[in-house]
């Protein structure tokens, strides 16, 4: 009986079911309080570090040992890249199926133990479906940076890159910026200072226009900072974040708090909710309250599903939810199966069902 | 006068009853020394890793016995077994890699099994810095660390930790892909034990 509703219960996740590819904050629960441990970048996402894929592959139903394994553990890996071909179908309801394609080339080039030069760029197909309703396929050189790391815990980035969030769940992020931030890059060319330990993370930051912004009056130049704290036995860590920035069209200040908390090796939460003060150069002011919280359950290494709630309102304004459940399947370190269901609640509710399947070579 | 010898022997009785250390729990009415045995337990391994973070090695296969001597200053009698070969991480290629690459398990019984013995407390009830000898990866060295001690119906409650130097045991260096982990790990034992009898009897049940 048990196992029947075992399951059950597992096809019925998978029905439902995915959540983003790039970044697993959820690792708080096997007692990475730190995205610097397995990514490049120590703000997470992105590639991975030699020991960050050899977490990834140990992490699917055929886990293994990665192609390196037997390089001496002090050995400088000059060349870390991967490439993603993610093939997506998107259900709306009530609409007809749309196919995607997107590929994604990720490296970092070490020119020395200290420094790397961090490249990655996407070519995504236009949204296909049966009636060949189409666009035009994108080319973006989304990030590029140089990173100097003196020392263990320190780290000077240096180009155009993702800003630094609690989370930094891209998925979460792009559902408030097209509200709380509208028609600004959102990968402006930015300096920022990382240090970490065992206890604390800080990350400090300027950033100003790449010139993807839609138009020049949303030319932003802004600083902000990001810190956390490792407060129960490496399985929770709390933080804030701040941000403030100017352009032409418009003043903004961002005050959040953060949460990633692993319970146990299996669940967890994250959370990350933050407020938004906008004063429009027409004069008008905007206060947004955007929040992501999500509950993640992982029996087992290879099957992560999680329940995401994000919310996003604006005082006298309209408000927006969403309920992303998903479940994402690592088959082998090269093909990732993810399955998600998008419900957004706002002046017009939508459906979106989602599979995925992820490609990777490195 | 005779009413007052009765009556300073018997405050002396009431007194000494009062006092009468907790260790007399596990302790027969004979006065010889009870076995406890650990009715179930957790141990677990806090490994920082160099880069930052941790994890832990955890594993319920803590069995073994320990006599509960009134003097403190006599180690307990009994030995406190925990089989290696249980050990988890969360991350099955990690638990092989601990298993079979660090602990060596597949080479015999003193590297399958980590084993204290000669446990000194410096009493039996609440906080107690306490010393053991712990045998592990083939070598043997003493460690110390703190204990909390609590009676619990028949038996006793211990929470337990103490630090570890992996290389002073002769394991090799933990690491993997350029991240390590520190020399110093932490141990903590938390278990449940119950006079042997008890123990018995409840199995048999």
């Amino acid at each position: 009986m048990s196992k029947i509703m075992m399951s059950a219960l597992l096809v019925l996740s998978l029905l439902l079911a995915a959540r983003p590819a790039d970044a697993y904050p959820n690792m708080i629960r096997l007692g990475y309080t730190s995205c610097a441990t397995c990514h490049v970048s120590p703000q997470g996402g992105g590639v991975l570090t030699r020991y960050g894929r050899g977490i990834d592959y140990a992490q699917t139903i055929r886990s293994g040992e990665p192609p390196d394994a037997e390089v001496p553990n002090d050995a400088l890996t000059r060349f870390l890249y991967d490439v993603r071909l993610q093939m997506s179908v998107d259900h709306p309801q009530g609409g007809a199926e749309e196919y995607s394609f997107n590929t994604n080339f990720r490296t970092a080039v070490a020119v020395n133990a200290q420094n790397r030069l961090v490249y990655a760029f996407g070519v995504r197909s236009p949204a296909l479906t049966l009636n060949r309703r189409m666009g035009a396929a994108s080319l973006g050189m989304s990030r590029l940076y140089w990173m100097y790391q003196p020392k263990d815990g320190v780290a000077l980035v240096v180009g155009r890159d993702d800003l630094p969030t609690g989370l930094g769940l891209p998925g979460a992020n792009a559902f408030y910026r097209s509200v709380n931030n509208p028609n600004v890059s959102s990968t402006p060319t930015q300096a920022k200072v990382f240090w970490w330990n065992r206890r604390w993370q800080v990350a400090t930051y300027a950033y100003g226009p790449d010139g993807n912004e839609t138009q020049p009056q949303f030319e932003a130049r802004g600083a902000g900072a990001m810190g956390g704290v490792n407060v129960w036995k490496d399985r929770a860590v709390v933080g804030l974040t701040t941000r403030v920035s100017k352009a032409d069209a418009f003043d903004r200040r961002n005050a959040g708090v953060f949460a990633r908390v692993g319970f146990t090796e299996h669940v967890g939460v994250l959370a990350e909710h933050d407020v938004t003060e906008r004063e429009l150069n027409t004069g008008r002011r905007l206060t947004h309250i955007a929040g992501h919280a999500e509950a993640f359950f992982v029996p087992w290494n290879w099957l992560q599903t999680a329940l995401a709630a994000e919310h996003l309102n604006t005082t006298g304004g309209a408000s927006t939810y969403r309920l992303s459940p998903s479940v994402e399947v690592r088959l082998t370190p090269n093909f990732r199966l993810q399955f998600s269901s998008r419900s957004v609640y706002a002046d017009t509710d939508s459906r979106t069902y989602s599979i995925q399947l992820q490609v990777k070579a490195e | 006068m005779a009413s007052n010898r009765i009556m300073s022997t018997c405050t002396t009785v009431l007194v000494g009853l009062f006092l009468l250390p907790l260790p007399t729990r596990a302790q027969d009415a004979d006065g010889a020394q009870t076995k406890l045995r650990v009715m179930n337990a957790q141990v677990s391994v806090l490994c920082p890793l160099t880069i930052g973070g941790s994890f832990e090695a955890r594993t319920k296969a803590l069995s073994g016995q320990v006599g509960m001597a009134p003097d403190t200053a006599q180690p307990l009698d009994g030995d406190l077994a925990v089989d290696l070969q249980t050990l988890e991480t969360g991350i099955g290629l990690r638990d092989e890699h601990l298993r079979k690459k660090y602990l060596e398990v597949e080479r015999g019984p003193t590297y399958a099994q980590a084993h204290l013995r000669n446990i000194r407390v410096e009493k039996l009830a609440g906080k107690t810095p306490f010393r053991a000898v712990l045998m592990l990866h083939g070598q043997t060295k003493e460690v110390t660390g703190t204990a909390d001690i609590k009676p619990e119906g028949d038996g006793y409650r211990l929470n337990a930790s103490f630090p570890v130097r992996v290389s002073e045991f002769g394991i090799p260096e933990p690491t993997y892909l350029g991240v390590g982990v520190k020399d110093e790990v932490t141990v903590r034992v938390n278990l449940n034990a119950a006079p042997a009898a008890v123990a018995t009897s409840g199995r048999s049940k």
